[in-house]
């Protein structure tokens, strides 16, 4: 009888991925976006199965609450959802298909011979503690500079927009 | 917990930061303002360049850890800064004639400086992300500055998308470099010497350097290049092709000289001799100057990849001297071609960019003739000017690690170059006009920027010398 | 008990997906979206290593990524609007005045 966290782990990485071939394969960009939702939502379980709760928190209000959201508006901007006749020629399949599978095999197996210096995880240990104390200590620096990044993508985003 | 010391230590930053925040308070609340924040803007580069020559300690981690202040990064700041300094002092007729004279323009040109000194003189791979996402940022915006202008649009998507997913890939090499090190911290990565012997390593390293390489234009990661130098307004396709650029080999080139293997050589090799191949070949059918500067840039690229494979004492050295150098030529030749550049009436094009709008320059204005011939001359690496000097110190790196062949086959193709940058110089001087031109006027920043980069090219191409003795440490 | 290597794998699959959505798609946001999949499966293997190392270092990474990925998203899709407006289209086959 295989544990409950392999269970949840097969459970979620199979809607991860299986979602996450919807959004690179299907027609209709609102059904990609929609699928994306579901993949990212899958990758959060995966980060709490990994003990990480204060990411998981993040990757939903940041991903699916901010990032997606912004997603549909441009989309619902960007296109007549009502003909939903959006071209996708696929010029390249080939090159595409032969570079991923080199880089996937390659990465794979050498993953699989790397003899990972393991230490057991700590179980039952909140991160959000240890994430806040060294973001405010060793990493007070890029912390800030993150936020003139957001700051910087503020103006940016202003300037695309403004009129004159 | 933060000392007076390290502040002291990290005053170039703190300026370039309160400057760039300063300014676009100044844009916020007052109408007409771009003077002054010309103004603010130079006097900040220049301040920062001038305390990087003061009283810096000279190898220092500061800021728990996070920034290294070291010789090495002094030396590729202070170019960066230069750059910086020259093409803000050119842009300011530029962004005039085009209509987007906003103060945004030196607020982003400034948050870009920061994220790029922040890069170079980054201690860990954490500070080293966010400070190449702030400076990638600010380049997609001022990329589609010209936000009325298809070109400059369609420029600042492909840079976008292109940007986003080689972050990507530098982001999977992160990954893979702290899952076999542990660690994200460039000091304890390469304490540990068995490192290197791991094949995950090292893919983390390639992919690492695929995220650079990018940036700098190397073969087979240059296919933004052209299309965006010709799309986005020609005072930041500047800004990008020097100052981007040394960041990115600035952070990269200390780290990758320091690990020196094999199999990295080999690679590097191989993408340095394509790069300078496809660079020059390209280049020489090409009618649109921006273009054609453009592939001269990958290849310049390739000639600093020569210098970086080398992996030896010589080649930070090397690497800094050329940049140093090509910082000149290269921007120069960008603030010509801005000037020379007519404001256009047409929402989609640059006018007055190909090269047959050249011909007959010299009659029409030939102390700009000549100027444009230095630029030129000192890229196509004839002495007696600052690109001879930068290529020569490239190529002895890679003599003295015993790659003699990649030296000539650099040599070889840097003559080819020469083809294309005299048939500018053709075009220039021996023939007739196309047809009845304007008279082109010569605003006076553009050519305070023009004669500074003129005279650098010239004095470090007789006295190569001054640049070592200005960073004599670096030296032995 | 799941091992390292299984997540590890997981990752790798979902960073090849995304690598095929840029390559192969030609609507601009599709390509955003595909970047944002290959974007998590990094911060998945960056948490997993993170986690069976007992270290936190690799999860602060993370939370930085979601910051410049939040970032990016809203430059990103205010450089597709400002072109949808001057040119109709996301689709980056017809945006073609530069040779792509």
């Amino acid at each position: 009888m295989p544990e409950l966290t392999t269970i949840l782990f097969y459970i979620f990485a199979f809607i991860t991925v299986g979602f996450a071939i919807i959004v690179v394969s299907t027609k209709n960009v609102m059904y990609s976006a929609v699928s994306l939702f579901m993949s990212l939502f899958g990758i959060a379980a995966l980060f709490l199965l990994l003990r990480a709760d204060f990411l998981a928190l993040t990757q939903v209000m940041v991903y699916i609450g901010g990032i997606l959201v912004l997603l549909i508006f441009g989309i619902m901007l960007t296109t007549k959802i009502t003909d939903a006749e959006i071209k996708t020629n696929n010029l390249s399949y080939i090159p595409a298909a032969f570079f991923t599978t080199g880089i996937f095999v390659i990465l794979i197996f050498v993953l699989y011979t790397t003899k990972w210096n393991q230490k057991t995880p700590i179980q039952n240990e909140e991160t959000i503690s240890q994430i806040g104390k060294a973001l405010l200590s060793s990493y007070v620096l890029p912390f800030e500079i993150a936020s003139i990044v957001l700051l910087v993508a503020l103006v940016g985003a202003i300037m695309f927009s403004r009129k004159k | 917990m933060i000392t007076l010391a390290e502040l002291v230590n990290a005053v170039p930053l703190l300026i370039i930061a309160i400057a760039a925040i300063l300014t676009l308070l100044i844009t916020t609340f007052f109408k007409k303002s771009t003077d002054v924040v010309f103004a603010v803007t130079i006097i900040s580069l220049f301040a920062a360049i001038f305390f990087y020559f003061g009283d810096l300690e000279k190898d220092a981690l500061i800021f728990t850890e996070s920034l290294r202040i070291n010789m090495v990064s002094i030396m590729f700041s202070v170019i960066a800064l230069t750059a910086v300094f020259i093409s803000v002092l050119s842009a300011k007729s530029y962004i005039e004639k085009e209509e987007i004279n906003f103060g945004e323009y030196y607020s982003l040109s400034l948050f870009a400086t920061l994220g790029m000194l922040v890069m170079i003189h980054s201690a860990n791979l954490i500070v080293l992300f966010i400070g190449l996402e702030l400076m990638s940022i600010c380049f997609f915006v001022l990329t589609g500055f010209l936000r009325k202008r298809v070109k400059s649009n369609e420029g600042a998507l492909k840079y976008f998308l292109l940007g986003a997913f080689m972050t990507g890939f530098l982001l999977f090499g992160i990954s893979l470099i702290y899952g076999t090190s542990g660690t994200l911290d460039f000091i304890k990565m390469l304490q540990n010497q068995s490192l290197v012997k791991q094949p995950l390593f090292l893919i983390g390293v390639a992919l690492f350097s695929i995220g650079f390489f990018f940036k700098m234009g190397i073969f087979p990661f240059h296919m933004w290049v052209p299309d965006v130098y010709e799309g986005a307004p020609t005072s930041v396709t500047g800004l990008m092709s020097t100052a981007g650029k040394i960041a990115a080999v600035g952070t990269l080139a200390p780290f990758i000289v320091n690990t020196n293997v094999t199999s990295l050589k080999v690679i590097f090799s191989v993408l340095a001799v394509l790069t300078m191949l496809f660079g020059n070949v390209i280049a020489l059918s090409q009618v649109n100057i921006k273009r054609l500067l453009a592939f001269s840039s990958i290849a310049s690229a390739g000639y600093i990849l020569v210098g970086i494979t080398a992996m030896n004492e010589f080649s930070v050295k090397g690497v800094a001297f050329y940049l140093f150098a090509y910082t000149f030529m290269q921007l120069g030749a960008f603030i010509l071609v801005s000037v020379i550049e007519k404001p256009s009436d047409s929402s989609n094009d640059y006018k007055g960019v190909n090269l047959d709008d050249y011909k007959g320059l010299a009659s029409k204005n030939p102390s700009l003739a000549v100027l444009l011939t230095i630029f030129l001359f000192s890229l196509g690496g004839i002495p007696p000017f600052a690109g001879f000097w930068g290529k020569y110190y490239l190529f002895y790196a890679a003599i003295k690690s015993e790659l003699v062949w990649l030296s000539v086959i650099a040599i070889l193709l840097s003559i080819i170059s020469i083809y294309y940058y005299l048939k500018i110089i053709v075009y220039m001087w021996f023939s007739k006009e196309s047809g009845n031109e304007v008279e082109i006027v010569v605003p006076p920043f553009a050519s305070i920027a023009l004669y500074i980069a003129a005279g650098l090219t010239i004095l470090f191409g007789l006295f190569p010398n001054l640049f070592f003795v200005m960073f004599k440490t670096v030296l032995k | 008990m799941v091992e390292l290597n299984y997540y590890l794998g997981l990752s790798s699959i979902l960073f090849a997906i995304g690598v095929i959505g840029v390559l192969v798609r030609r609507n601009a946001i599709i390509i955003f979206m595909s970047i944002e999949l290959m974007f998590n499966s990094i911060n998945l293997s960056l948490i997993s290593f993170s986690s069976f190392l007992g270290d936190v270092t690799g999860q602060i990474l993370v939370f930085f990524i979601i910051a410049v990925a939040a970032a990016e998203a809203a430059i990103g899709l205010a450089i597709i609007i400002a072109l949808f407006r001057n040119k109709g289209t996301v689709n980056i086959d017809e945006i073609n005045i530069l040779k792509w």
